[in-house]
């Protein structure tokens, strides 16, 4: 006699030694790495990369041991708060997980970068800089509205670096590389820099400092990421609007000086005097932050020359010239430090500094140096150890 | 899945089971967000299926898909599962059906990602999905129309929230 429920019973029973015999990879356990495939963008164009994710202990949010991200998250004081963000993948054949939406690209791309940059950071230090995992908030909402959109930024009071939604239509923010690396070079220059000044109360920071400062830290992020990257135009890859003024192209005599201190103080006196006159202006270095971003072009551009200069004439492999290049920006954020608390902070000086740390330079990265200092007594002592 | 489609059709024959076609169907899948929360994500539901007295079988096919962008980058995710279904009748009222039912299945993702010009497509390995859930069928007319309503409970290795629910409403034909 034919029996209907025995033959479902059979046919669901086949049916499931057939689906376990889909030869699919074992799961993805803690222990291993964690494969996945992020967007390489550069100048030249974009494309897909398969990279292996170190310590991540978590597929769903990507904690691990290089990040821990937040969604949207707020401030309660001191602290971040807020929640994980879910991530989605699928899993391919190969192991590599596929991200299946915008934000777990964004994840990966940015875990992959950190993980990078804190690899660099070891061929560069002794001793770990940074605490890990790096705190990221993605999607944030920034109360400013200079930031609301389109931005990144680096939070030094709670170490964390924040990036806002993308609303142009290029590369998305967290996707850029260069810019990842600039927003974690203010890490460094926080820790080395902003944090002993702080806890210095006799160092005097008043507006001239803040705005050196503000130029120093923003054009040697910008050389930090040009290092990381090899692309002298990464921030145009996602803010094109500004590739001219941000473009790290070969320094010539053309371009405009390192501002002098006189100079800087100048500046500094107008937008003291000014910023009542605006409505819309709450302190003084509100003015400011446009000439500081411009006066790090400077300075970048500057870097960028002397270091590509260093890379050619002394035919030294990409890797090495980078290792060079990064030792001798962070020498110099102690440096800075101590300009500060002597009260001889100038951009001038800082690039004197930073050539002096270099050792013999050529003829054409002095003459390229001496070119962009104005001030006679400065530029006086460039290369006087040739 | 083609062999278990093969085998179904063959349980036809030798049956003496009504046919059960169901063109019309969607339903509801909720998944764990970004932001943690349950979203829907809105199926369209096919289904072939065989009827006895009380006990029925079917194939079933559910897919979605979802789109996220945020400037030149777009994802693309295209959902796909075969399922096979067991259900029992346990309640009859009038015109109106009760089903316990219990399925086995396969699903596969399919992932399109575009950052400007560049493209790529990546398609998961297939992956095991079981349920149970309970469905309410009605039948308004004498000739084979059906009407249903059902909900249940799936699960699968990377489901999230795992078990997942699923509602689902349809209509179809009894030959």
């Amino acid at each position: 006699m034919y029996k209907p429920f025995e033959s479902f019973i059979q046919l669901f029973a086949f049916s499931f030694l057939l689906l376990s015999c889909n030869g699919k990879p074992s799961k993805w356990s803690t222990e291993e790495n964690f494969y996945t495939q992020i967007v390489a963008g550069n100048s030249e164009g974009n494309d897909f990369k398969v990279v292996a994710l170190k310590g991540v202990q978590d597929q769903k949010t990507l904690r691990g041991q290089i990040v821990e991200f937040f969604l949207s998250p707020g401030e309660n004081g001191n602290q971040l708060v807020g929640q994980a963000p879910v991530a989605r993948f699928i899993r391919g054949r190969d192991g590599v997980h596929i991200p299946a939406d915008v934000l777990s690209l964004q994840m990966v791309t940015l875990y992959h970068h950190m993980q990078s940059l804190r690899e660099f950071e070891e061929k560069l230090s002794d001793k770990a800089v940074n605490s890990w995992p790096r705190k990221i908030g993605l999607r944030v909402n920034s109360k400013d509205p200079s930031t609301r959109y389109n931005n990144a930024f680096y939070n030094h009071k709670l170490d964390t670096l924040y990036f806002v939604p993308y609303t142009d239509s290029n590369l998305p923010i967290p996707l850029n590389p260069g810019v990842i690396a600039h927003e974690y070079f203010h890490s460094y220059f926080a820790e080395f820099v902003l944090k002993p000044l702080a806890s210095q109360k006799k160092v005097k920071r008043d507006l001239y400092t803040e705005y050196v400062l503000k130029s120093l830290n923003e054009g040697l992020a910008d050389t930090w990421g040009w290092i990381y990257t090899g692309d002298p135009d990464f921030v145009s890859l996602s803010l094109p609007r500004l590739s001219g003024m941000r473009k790290l192209e070969p320094w010539s005599i053309e371009k405009t000086q390192i501002k002098s201190e006189v100079k800087l103080r100048s500046e500094t006196q107008f937008a003291d005097s000014s910023c009542e006159d605006f409505e819309s202006c709450e302190k003084p270095m509100q003015l400011l932050v446009k000439e500081a971003y411009e006066n790090g072009t400077v300075i970048a551009k500057l870097f960028k020359d002397i270091i590509t200069l260093d890379q050619v004439e002394n035919r030294k492999a990409k890797p090495d010239s980078q290792i060079f290049a990064g030792r001798s920006i962070l020498d110099l954020l102690k440096q800075i430090k101590r300009s500060v608390a002597s009260g001889s902070l100038s951009l001038e000086n800082t690039v004197l500094i930073w050539s002096n740390s270099l050792g013999k330079l050529s003829v054409s990265q002095c003459e390229s140096l001496k070119s962009a200092i104005s001030t006679d007594s400065i530029r006086d002592q460039i290369c006087t150890n040739r | 899945m083609y062999k278990s489609l093969v085998l179904f059709l063959f349980l036809v024959q030798i049956s003496h089971a009504s046919i059960q076609v169901w063109p019309l169907g969607a339903g509801a899948r909720f998944e764990r967000d970004e932001n943690q929360s349950l979203t829907p994500r809105v199926t369209q539901r096919f289904s072939v299926g065989l009827k006895t007295e009380s006990i029925q079988a079917e194939i079933a096919s559910d897919q979605f898909s979802s789109k996220s962008s945020e400037g030149n980058v777009s994802i693309k995710r295209n959902y796909q599962d075969f399922t096979l279904w067991l259900g029992h009748q346990f309640q009859q009222l009038d015109r109106l059906n009760f089903y316990a039912m219990g399925g086995l299945g396969q699903y596969q993702e399919i992932i399109k990602t575009r950052v400007g010009t560049l493209t790529d497509e990546s398609t998961s390995n297939s992956k095991t999905l079981m349920g149970v859930g309970l469905e309410l069928r009605y039948q308004p007319f004498d000739f084979g129309l059906l009407i249903s309503s059902g909900a249940r409970i799936l699960w699968a290795e990377n489901f999230d929230p795992n078990l997942q629910p699923d509602l689902f409403v349809r209509m179809g034909f009894e030959f």
